[in-house]
């Protein structure tokens, strides 16, 4: 039996007097994509913010990697990034009066090492640590389709291309699992389809398990080996894209209950 | 909707009626009364409108931002014909033969501009890269000026030594002040770096004992080469190359880090401290380095200060200081190099030779920073992030 590279077991937060999370879990396995649905407010965000450290869980445990799996709750977000565990925002995120390249260099950020002495100094291995990160950079932009737009700035590129960027700046970071906030919000058909395809060729070259928060069905079925459904802060259903389409709790929190 | 004709004769109008009181009525001294005189309002309705409605068709015409200069970022900008060899090495050799053909005043002057330009690139990575909005800079200048001044007064110690010494003393003094604001930003972090600057420099005027309180420290030395003896005008010309070295060291410092790993992570945390985080960047270490660096500046131009004048007070660190730096970096452009060199010169140096307008100096002064904010809102270089190109084959 294979060991999970994500373990989360019993995550819950509140907000005043308001549970946004009660006790979830979840199991992510090497190689797999993980569809994380749900009505607005079910609290699919808030547990991203718990597992990357930008909200501090209460209870429960997140552990990331197979030996020994590191505990990611109490740790900061850059901590977390660190440890292999990347994302990008339901709201974009990017740096954007920086370059497109430059965005893309700062997520290199936690894989490199150079601080001011050596970039004072312009050691051998700085410069090389440079030439790496700028190389390593350009092939990221390329394979997310941003190819010719490495010397624009971040905010003048288009929507859809703003989602790309995050993905290539959480995927510069060489993380273990990378998790996909509603990552085709905004897009048309056409750019949903190309996410489609991003996204499994992320899978496929890049080796990692992939979280994925997202309002379009058609792309979470496609895409999703397991879905986790939550409503109201806690998990109602979790199984394959066919059982979650059969599965009455499902229906019954998109669609409301028959009294 | 309004139409710009609408729109311009209603500018036309509130002109009118605001100049009022000052065109629209004469008064008669003989007969103390008031006559009310409507010709004069007409001509400043009519010119007004009419000035409105050009400025509008102007500014429909051309967008305004890019009326004036090409960006930096655009090829062959006026930015980057600036940063080329050439026109950088005929910069420096001006800079190197000016002090020996203009009077010591004109050198004077220019120690002056070039002191700010250091000042302005410190003050450049806390505020303009990092976006850290500091307003009490001033007192890590204030504390480097006073450790020479002690340091050399109480234990007579020289100026290249105390140099570096009050430079990692103010670096030092700037980690301990962002520890405790780590968390703020903005509008809150402005407030407190205010309230330290006033701080230290309240402790200056008071501690009377050690800083010698509002009468300051004087006779304090000036730097000195061992071994040679200077005359008045040469001790001048050897504080300008002295700073000039400062300034030089200062603007590779900067553009060093400029891209750089560290120089990203500062950008990154002014752009969004949120996504930095996630991408890895410690918030605690990055800010500290960026207030610990910007203050070491201060405090070496803080020595350099105190031994050029040979005499400080606390009068010289007050909170006006800080916001001609920080007027330095915003007028530049925030975080770039050439804006800070060039604004620090148009801030120090147009006052000075304003000098022939009198009183209207200020107001020259003024209008020409009105109509900096009016064509250049993001600064005299807007977008200073460097061009990058792939790697060649043969290097990877």
């Amino acid at each position: 039996m294979k060991k999970p590279v994500l373990s989360v077991s019993g995550l819950s937060k509140t907000f005043g007097g308001i549970r946004a999370l009660k006790s979830v879990d979840l199991e992510i396995f090497p190689g797999q994509i993980v569809g994380l649905i749900g009505p607005n407010g079910a609290g699919k965000t808030t547990f991203f913010n718990c597992m990357t450290g930008i909200y501090r869980a209460e209870e429960g445990s997140v552990r990331l990697g197979e030996d020994p799996p590191q505990e990611l709750v109490g740790k900061r977000p850059d901590q977390i990034n660190r440890l292999g565990l990347a994302r990008t925002f339901q709201n974009i995120r990017l740096f954007g009066k920086m370059r497109v390249i430059e965005n893309v260099m700062v997520g290199r950020h936690g894989v490199t090492r150079q601080g001011l002495i050596s970039t004072l100094f312009k050691t051998k291995s700085m410069v090389a640590e440079e030439k790496e990160t700028l190389e390593r950079s350009y092939e990221l932009l390329k394979s997310v389709g941003l190819e010719g737009q490495e010397n624009r700035l971040a905010n003048e590129l288009a929507y859809a291309d703003q989602r790309r960027l995050e993905i290539a700046r959480a995927l510069a970071s060489e993380p273990k699992v990378l998790m996909l906030d509603e990552p085709a919000a905004g897009m048309n058909h056409t750019e949903t389809a190309e996410l489609d395809q991003l996204i499994l060729s992320i899978k496929e070259q890049a080796k990692i398990s992939i979280l994925l928060i997202e309002h379009d069905m058609r792309l979470v079925m496609n895409l999703s080996e397991q879905i986790l459904v939550m409503d109201q802060g806690a998990k109602i259903a979790f199984g394959s894209p066919e059982e979650i389409q059969n599965n009455p709790a499902v229906i019954g929190a998109y669609l409301g209950q028959e009294v | 909707m309004k139409t710009p004709w609408t729109r311009s004769l209603l500018i036309g109008l509130w002109f009118a009626f605001l100049t009022l009181p000052l065109v629209g009525f004469r008064t008669d001294f003989l007969e103390k009364t008031l006559h009310f005189r409507p010709w004069p309002l007409v001509a400043v309705f009519g010119v007004t409108s009419l000035f409105a409605f050009g400025w509008s068709w102007y500014a429909r015409r051309q967008p305004v931002e890019t009326a004036l200069f090409a960006s930096y970022g655009g090829v062959g900008g006026w930015g980057q014909r600036l940063n080329s060899k050439p026109v950088l090495l005929t910069l420096l050799s001006l800079a190197l033969v000016l002090p020996l053909v203009t009077s010591g005043y004109q050198t004077g002057i220019l120690i002056t501009a070039l002191t700010y330009i250091v000042l302005g690139l410190g003050l450049n990575i806390v505020v303009g890269v990092a976006g850290l909005l500091d307003l009490g800079y001033v007192a890590f200048y204030a504390v480097g000026a006073y450790a020479y001044g002690l340091l050399s007064q109480q234990y007579d110690l020289g100026f290249w030594v105390v140099l570096p010494v009050a430079g990692v003393l103010a670096a030092l003094l700037g980690v301990l002040l962002g520890i405790p604001v780590l968390r703020l930003r903005g509008d809150y972090l402005a407030i407190v770096t205010l309230g330290f600057g006033e701080i230290i420099r309240l402790v200056l005027e008071n501690w009377g004992e050690v800083t010698g309180g509002p009468s300051g420290i004087s006779g304090i030395k000036k730097p000195a080469i061992p071994g040679v003896v200077m005359d008045f005008q040469q001790q001048n010309q050897f504080l300008y190359y002295l700073i000039l070295l400062l300034a030089l060291v200062a603007i590779w410092v900067n553009h060093r880090l400029q891209s750089s790993r560290l120089g990203r992570s500062w950008l990154a945390l002014r752009e969004d401290e949120i996504a930095a985080q996630a991408m890895g960047i410690d918030l605690t270490q990055t800010k500290l380095t960026a207030f610990g660096l910007g203050a070491f500046w201060a405090g070496v131009v803080g020595v350099f200060f105190a031994a050029k004048s040979s005499f400080i007070n606390p009068a010289s660190f007050t909170f006006h200081e800080s916001a001609i730096i920080l007027s330095i970096v915003v007028l530049g452009g925030m975080g770039s190099i050439a804006g800070v060199v060039i604004a620090a010169g148009l801030l120090i140096l147009l006052p000075e030779y304003l000098r022939f307008l009198q009183e209207y100096r200020m107001l020259m002064f003024g209008a020409v920073m009105v109509l900096m904010m009016i064509f250049r809102p993001d600064g005299l270089i807007k977008n200073p992030r460097p061009f990058y190109s792939r790697p060649k084959k043969e290097d990877r």
